[in-house]
């Protein structure tokens, strides 16, 4: 086994060096694979490098309190008194300062270089002049040539594994965009990085950051997509618009928002009040609160419950208000808002949400006129809800401003014809139009 | 441009240079009506009567003593030894004569005389005519030679050949003669002494000599489609060597292959090797220079013999593989 290095690691795009905080293990400690060895400093955190292999710490590079390059070498594991000099590279920081000696070691390396066991490397003139070009020790690279002689090909390899070549000019811009070479392959003479490969990895980074997010398709979601496409693909969809004029429904709120204020200590919205009427007028159109079951069976349901559905952060659910034609607005205010809080905390009970023999989509709060809801199955149909506006409209030859809304009601015309919906939403409109007669 | 034989090539040379200076003529055995063993000069008898092209006795001592002669007078004779086999027995005149006659008599005297020498294996000719000798005249100073691959070095080289003062042994290749290749109408020169990248690699160089430049380039042409890039290198002039062409190549290929038609052993091939080996190119070399030559054995008759007695084209091939260590 070759020694192998510990180095300061990168742990982050900006991280250019790291302090030694405190060694963990000795000079001669074994260490296995996955023990904290040291403990680093960044200007953010503190961690720990665990040793990535079985062994010996076999020497330690630098001081506690010494700040290292990124990437540097830091310490050895290896065998126990496996010789390392060889591999310890002189510190960056110290580099200038020690120049006659490197000069010395240069030459002690030429000298044994030429030997491995005692043997004569088998090298070819070219291996030897680049691995002195560079500076390296021919007893570390292994000859692929014929009788192992050490080729070109066996040095390139040998200097692409050591180190990065990196031009001037490239490692300038790589510091400035803040890439990290360390994975990139050089397209330059002898695997150089060169300033286009940086670029081409930067690229890739901002590229990277504006990749599309991916997230499978699962829980509240796939339970949405699944009942939607189900419903939209089977219920024949047919969509009834009518436009109401909510001006009396106004004036009735205006007067109830105290009253039901004192009671409650809520306020009243017209999401209430549609779903008062809307019970009220379904009591007198059972085929419109209606089910079909398993393509068999159409069921018409006794009791008016009715889903309203809350938008959520990543979904959308239905509460259900269980009699609702039943109960005073003021009540349908509690339900309503206890329901769409607990919806909107996620802490609403999945028996909340069964049993709707009708549902209301309101979008008022929105800008939005009308839209063709998708029906709330086993539900044979669903009401839409758009916004109020002030609006023009003729009234006995009259020009007059008006508070308008847009209702649209889809239904599944499996079992509920144009006519008796039609008659339906006409109902409904009447009934928002002279709300007193929620009272009959 | 027109294409025309190696032999047509050679031909209508030495007829430009005839047509253009009185002093050059042609001597031989057999080259007036019966136009030379290979049909070289056919017609040239025709053109340039028998003063011009003069037929000899089969005495290559003879032919070749003649012409040394003539050269000093201030002809510039141009003589064809039918087979290159026999130029042994000019030796002496071209060897201790002319090779030396300019530099014995301090320049005062010259030997502007072209020996053309059909030369190499494959036609059936058997020990006595299919040898390639040319390693015997490189190493005489004060000899140039010449070994042209196709019709165009051949015009060139023999133009050039004819104007230069000195001896120049042109060894022409007896299966070549028939291979077509383009070449200018006019007279134009191939210059002595540079060499010709006849195909551009990266990953070794093939220095080749001869009919050698051809297989070569065969083998390039397969070799690359198994991924290796091979530089084909044809010095045209072994004496004087363009050495400069050959280093810089390998300096680039980093690999150096020589293939020549002659026996190995003792061979050209073995100086170029050389040469390369004590150039500057050995810095980059990152695989023994090899040679890839002729067995060393009498040509033999036998045709399967014959063809494995000199490098084949998938010989080259295995040779590079080897080499490449594929």
């Amino acid at each position: 086994m070759m020694a192998e290095k510990v180095v300061m690691p990168k742990l982050g795009a900006s991280m250019e060096e790291g302090t030694i905080d405190n060694w963990l293990v000795e000079v001669g400690d074994k260490v296995e694979a996955g023990d904290p060895i040291v403990e680093i400093q960044t200007d953010k955190i503190t961690i720990e490098v665990e040793a990535e292999v079985d062994g010996v710490l076999l020497k330690k590079l630098y001081d506690v309190g010494d700040t290292v390059p990124v990437l540097e070498v830091i310490a050895y594991i290896g065998e126990e008194g496996e010789a390392i000099d060889h591999l310890v590279e002189t510190p960056t920081q110290t580099e200038n300062q020690v120049e006659p000696e490197q000069q010395e070691t240069v030459e002690t390396n030429q000298t044994a270089s030429h030997l491995r066991d005692g043997r004569k490397i088998r090298r070819t003139p070219l291996a030897r002049r680049l691995a002195e070009e560079y500076g390296i020790d021919l007893k570390d690279i292994v000859g692929t040539g014929p009788k192992g002689r050490i080729q070109k090909v066996d040095v390139e390899r040998y200097i692409i594994n050591m180190k990065k070549k990196i031009t001037p000019l490239a490692k300038k811009i790589a510091e400035d965009k803040q890439v990290d070479y360390s994975g990139i392959t050089g397209s330059g003479v002898r695997g150089k990085i060169v300033k286009a490969d940086v670029l081409k990895a930067s690229e890739q980074v901002v590229r990277d950051a504006f990749q599309d997010e991916r997230v499978s398709l699962s829980g509240i979601r796939k339970v949405i997509a699944e009942r939607m496409s189900k419903s939209f693909y089977t219920a024949p969809h047919v969509t009834l618009f009518s436009e109401v004029d909510m001006t009396e429904v106004i004036k009735l709120r205006k007067q109830l928002l105290p009253e039901i204020e004192k009671e409650t200590g809520l306020r009243i919205s017209f999401n209430e009040i549609m779903l008062k009427a809307t019970a009220v007028v379904l009591r007198k159109h059972p085929n419109i609160n209606v089910s079909l079951v398993d393509d068999k069976e159409i069921v018409y349901h006794r009791n008016i419950h009715l889903g309203f559905a809350v938008a959520m952060d990543d979904g959308l659910v239905v509460p259900v208000i269980e009699h609702a034609d039943q109960k005073g607005l003021a009540t349908i205010t509690k339900e309503a808002k206890t329901l769409a809080e607990q919806a909107r905390n996620k802490s609403l009970s999945p028996e909340k949400m069964q049993g709707s023999t009708f549902t209301i989509s309101n979008l008022g709060m929105y800008a939005v006129n009308g839209f063709t809801p998708i029906i709330n199955p086993p539900n044979a149909a669903i009401l839409g809800v758009g916004q109020i506006q002030e609006k023009v409209v003729v009234i006995n030859g009259e020009m007059k401003v008006r508070s308008m809304m847009e209702l649209s009601l889809s239904f599944d015309h499996r079992v509920i014809d144009g006519a008796p919906a039609a008659r339906f939403l006409t109902d409904l409109k009447d009934i928002l139009e002279h709300p007193y007669k929620l009272l009959m | 441009m027109r294409e025309i034989t190696y032999a047509e090539a050679i031909r209508e040379a030495m007829s430009q240079r005839m047509r253009a200076d009185e002093d050059v003529f042609i001597m031989g055995e057999d080259i007036g009506i019966y136009g030379g063993a290979f049909g070289v000069t056919n017609g040239m008898l025709e053109e340039f009567g028998p003063e011009r092209v003069r037929i000899t006795p089969i005495s290559e001592a003879a032919i070749s003593g003649c012409a040394v002669g003539a050269a000093m007078m201030g002809m510039r004779p141009i003589l064809e030894i039918q087979f290159s086999d026999f130029v042994v027995i000019a030796m002496d005149n071209i060897v201790n004569q002319a090779a030396k006659m300019r530099y014995m008599f301090g320049g005062k005297t010259k030997v502007p005389a072209v020996v053309r020498l059909p030369s190499g294996s494959g036609l059936g000719f058997a020990a006595q005519h299919s040898q390639s000798l040319e390693a015997w005249m490189t190493h005489i100073p004060g000899l140039i030679v010449v070994q042209p691959s196709n019709p165009y070095d051949a015009k060139g080289l023999m133009i050039s050949a004819i104007k230069n003062d000195n001896p120049v042994l042109f060894f022409e290749h007896k299966l070549l003669y028939n291979e077509k290749g383009e070449v200018p109408e006019e007279e134009f020169e191939v210059p002595i002494g540079v060499a010709d990248v006849k195909r551009e690699g990266t990953d070794i160089t093939v220095v080749a000599t001869g009919i050698m430049v051809n297989r070569s380039l065969e083998a390039a042409e397969q070799l690359e489609k198994e991924g290796i890039s091979v530089e084909v290198i044809d010095p045209r002039t072994l004496v004087p060597l363009d050495e400069k062409t050959i280093i810089e190549s390998v300096k680039k290929t980093n690999r150096a292959l020589v293939v020549y038609e002659a026996v190995q052993r003792g061979g050209y091939g073995a100086e170029i090797a050389s040469m390369i080996g004590e150039s500057e190119a050995f810095d980059y070399l990152d695989a023994p220079v090899s040679r890839l030559g002729g067995v060393a054995t009498p040509i033999p008759y036998n045709p399967k013999l014959e063809r494995a007695a000199v490098p084949q084209v998938e010989d080259i091939i295995a040779k590079v593989k080897t080499i490449m260590n594929l």
